[in-house]
């Protein structure tokens, strides 16, 4: 979970492969901090974090709307989760 | 209102209200769980919100009640992609409501929505169960309504057909929620899918959905019916001409800027022209003060022994004659007499008009003018302009030394003068900013030709290492080139006569300032070649420090049936992520880009125009093939892969918006290839692979 990786490998990474058992942090846009906090609420491996934007139907707004309010990412931030999801949706579902 | 009889504070809703709320607002909400509930909940608030407002906006509703009949109907049987027709048949179920509202009492709409909590609805699996609770309250109110004839066969059909093809569609269906903004699409609508359902009457529903969230009266009917008035065409018409338009930057924003600047502009040479006037002006009127100041100050140093009575009959003599000369001299100036000076004889005349007082004094006033040797305001001259006056009695003419003049004279000459020297300050001000433009162009100019020539320094690096690589395997290759034959490997015939003076700057830069290339004379073949020859470094270094940009490298999962259509629909792609404008520097870049592309779909021989759009936030690069089997094949080579970093995806578009948008590949029909051999943005995967087919997995 290191954060001073720039981001676009991050995605590349997680995109690449099924997502298994990454954590959270593994997520594009999900650093240290908002990591840890979502881990609080419960979202502690990214297919939780999948699992909420399924449940929200892959909707945009919806889901980074949750996301800033769980975690308090912000706008980036949350787009960036939102594409690396979508991404590996469209690869994977 | 509708909200009134199952409204309670937000946070008092259950589960199941909050959704059926959010539900009779045409939403489509997923499940309400402990975690989704907070996002719903300030949803369902903002919807609330917006209701209000148009409420309060709308007046009288004219809604027929023979048009909602057209609703049910046409609401069951169009079919939401994304989201479910559950979503379709709440709006089906709203607009009666809404309707009924004003003609019905709370109890009726009680019936509404106490038949909402009933749905077990959620997600697709209760669309069937929808229509059927729908068709019972619209049965319940079909006996008050007499226009309102629905049979429920017809709602519980279109629904259930609905439902099928819906959940038919629900697997490829895309969302690309971050499009929605004009057309307010929940589907990815320019993946044309022909074997569906008309891709109309699938963009209608969403979009009334959205729409009906805003404003639920005559809105509602109008566009439902529109959607069958209208030709089928003209939604998904509209959704693809946004997706071209909004990659367009919008120029309002540059213009009021650049407005505002012009304006600032001509503000602030207004006021410093109304300054300058304004001093000019004042310089005028204070030239009559001084007159009489100067006067008045050595008049007491120099004449003590005259009397006090004496003395203010001077003083008035002095003024008067002042006065007069000055208006003479005033005139003169402003160009109405040609005469400046007054002779003494006319002056004496003047004075014994005005008062014979006058005329006693005046050969005393005279005196003292001549003895003053200060500027009084009047000048004694004699017949000549220059000829020196010993005595009074020489003198011959008076003169005034400060004219008085109109004000409109005045203004006018200072008018005048004021130009003159804007005029010139005008020319200077332009000079300069012509001096600075050439300057300016000069200096861009010195600067593209530095970096051509770095460019080409990069280049030449590339291919002498390239064929030092060679080398290393073959080894009856001479390991030097010679320098013209790298040349013009590098450089085209036509451009090399207006290269020669980029290159031969790169020849010299390299011969200074590149440890790694060595400049030798060799003779080849009988005749004598300045060579170079590439001294290669420890690998491992050059290897890491150089990260070539714009190559492709690799593909990120497999192409199959999940993530790619079955079959290619159209002969055009646009494909996504290829670049990023920000980062792009220069006026070329799009070249590089679209050999890339050439290079990764280099066995495909159908691509007949490649249009790089260089404004798109995303990176788009539109192309098309000679038919959809060319299209497919460069499909398979390019969604995927990654580039430069970057995963590119690709998707179809339609021909007619292609040709639509970019006219000339109309008459395109030629194939493209890329321009060399070289490959470069394949070196990547080249070097992996080892192999020269480097695409795989398709």
């Amino acid at each position: 979970q290191d954060d001073n990786l720039p981001k676009e490998p991050r995605l590349r990474d997680f995109v690449a492969k099924p997502m298994g058992e990454k954590p959270v942090g593994s997520l594009a846009g999900i650093g240290k901090v908002l990591g840890k906090k979502l881990e609080e609420r419960g979202f502690d491996k990214a297919y939780v974090v999948l699992g909420q934007f399924l449940v929200l139907k892959k909707d945009e707004d919806l889901f980074r709307e949750w996301l800033k309010d769980t975690c308090g990412a912000n706008a980036k931030q949350s787009w960036d989760c939102f594409g690396c999801l979508r991404e590996w949706c469209d690869a994977f579902l | 209102m509708a909200a009134a009889a199952a409204a309670s504070a937000p946070q008092q809703l259950s589960d199941e209200e909050l959704f059926s709320q959010l539900r009779r607002y045409g939403l489509s909400p997923g499940p309400v769980t402990e975690s989704t509930r907070p996002v719903y909940l300030k949803k369902l608030k903002k919807l609330r919100e917006e209701e209000q407002q148009q409420q309060h906006r709308s007046g009288g509703r004219g809604h027929k009640t023979r048009n909602s009949n057209n609703n049910n109907t046409a609401a069951a049987s169009i079919a939401a992609t994304g989201p479910a027709p559950a979503g379709a048949v709440g709006m089906g179920v709203r607009p009666v409501s809404g309707d009924l509202a004003h003609f019905r009492t709370p109890g009726g709409l009680g019936r509404v929505s106490a038949s909402g909590p009933e749905n077990p609805v959620g997600g697709p699996g209760g669309a069937s169960s929808a229509p059927t609770a729908g068709s019972k309250v619209l049965l319940g109110f079909s006996s008050d309504e007499s226009d309102v004839e629905v049979s429920p066969r017809d709602q519980a059909g279109g629904g259930g057909a609905a439902a099928a093809a819906a959940g038919g569609e629900t697997g490829p269906a895309q969302t690309n929620n971050h499009i929605g903004g004009g057309g307010a699409l929940g589907v990815d609508s320019s993946r044309i899918f022909p074997n569906s359902l008309p891709p109309s009457a699938a963009v209608a529903a969403p979009g009334s959905l959205r729409i009906n969230h805003s404003n639920h009266t005559g809105a509602n009917h109008t566009y439902l019916q529109n959607a069958y008035g209208k030709p089928k065409l003209s939604e998904p018409e509209e959704e693809l001409l946004q997706q071209f338009k909004r990659e367009e930057v919008s120029p309002t924003g540059g213009f009021s800027a650049h407005y505002l600047s012009m304006f600032l502009l001509t503000a602030a040479c207004l006021f410093f022209l109304i300054l300058g006037l304004t001093y000019l002006g004042m310089r005028g009127t204070s030239v009559s003060e001084d007159g009489g100041l100067s006067i008045k100050n050595p008049f007491d140093e120099t004449f003590g022994t005259i009397q006090e009575n004496e003395k203010n009959l001077m003083m008035n003599t002095l003024y008067k004659l002042h006065d007069r000369l000055a208006q003479l001299a005033g005139d003169h100036e402003c160009g109405s007499s040609s005469q400046r000076t007054l002779s003494v004889q006319e002056a004496a005349a003047y004075l014994k008009n005005l008062g014979p007082e006058y005329e006693d004094m005046f050969n005393m006033s005279l005196q003292w003018i001549f003895e003053n040797g200060k500027d009084v305001g009047i000048r004694c001259v004699g017949y000549g302009p220059d000829e020196q006056l010993t005595n009074v009695t020489d003198v011959q003419f008076l003169q005034s030394t400060r004219p008085l003049m109109s004000f409109w004279c005045r203004f006018r000459r200072a008018f005048i003068t004021v130009t003159h020297r804007l005029l010139l300050l005008c020319l200077g001000v332009v000079m300069v900013c012509v001096v600075l433009r050439y300057m300016k162009y000069r200096w861009t100019k010195e600067e593209e030709e530095t970096r051509q020539m770095y460019d080409m320094v990069i280049k030449i690096i590339d291919v002498l290492r390239s064929h030092n690589e060679a080398c290393q395997e073959n080894k009856d290759l001479q390991p030097f080139m010679p320098i013209p034959h790298v040349r013009d490997s590098l450089i085209l015939p036509h451009d090399r006569k207006r290269m020669k003076k980029i290159w031969d700057r790169a020849v010299d830069f390299l011969a200074a300032n590149e440890s790694r290339v060595r400049t030798e004379t060799r003779r080849i073949g009988g005749a004598d070649f300045l060579v170079w020859r590439w001294i290669q470094p420890s690998a491992s270094c050059d290897k890491i420090l150089v990260i070539p940009s714009k190559v492709w490298q690799g593909q990120a999962f497999h192409l199959d049936r999940r993530n790619s259509p079955p079959n290619s629909l159209t002969p055009c792609l646009k494909i996504r992520n290829m670049f990023d404008p920000v980062m792009e520097i220069g006026d070329q870049w799009h070249l590089a880009i679209q050999e890339a592309i050439l290079e990764k779909c280099s066995d495909n021989d159908g691509i007949v125009h490649i249009a790089v759009d260089k404004n798109s936030r995303e990176g788009c690069v539109y192309v098309k093939c000679l038919s959809p089997e060319y299209a497919g094949k460069a499909f398979k080579a390019l969604h995927g892969s990654w580039f430069d970093g970057k995963l590119v995806t690709v998707k179809y578009l339609r021909l007619d918006r292609y040709h639509h948008r970019f006219p000339h590949a109309l008459t395109c029909n030629t194939p493209l290839k890329p321009s060399n051999k070289h490959m470069n943005s394949m070196s990547h995967l080249r070097l992996r692979t080892g192999l020269a087919n480097s695409q795989g997995g398709s």
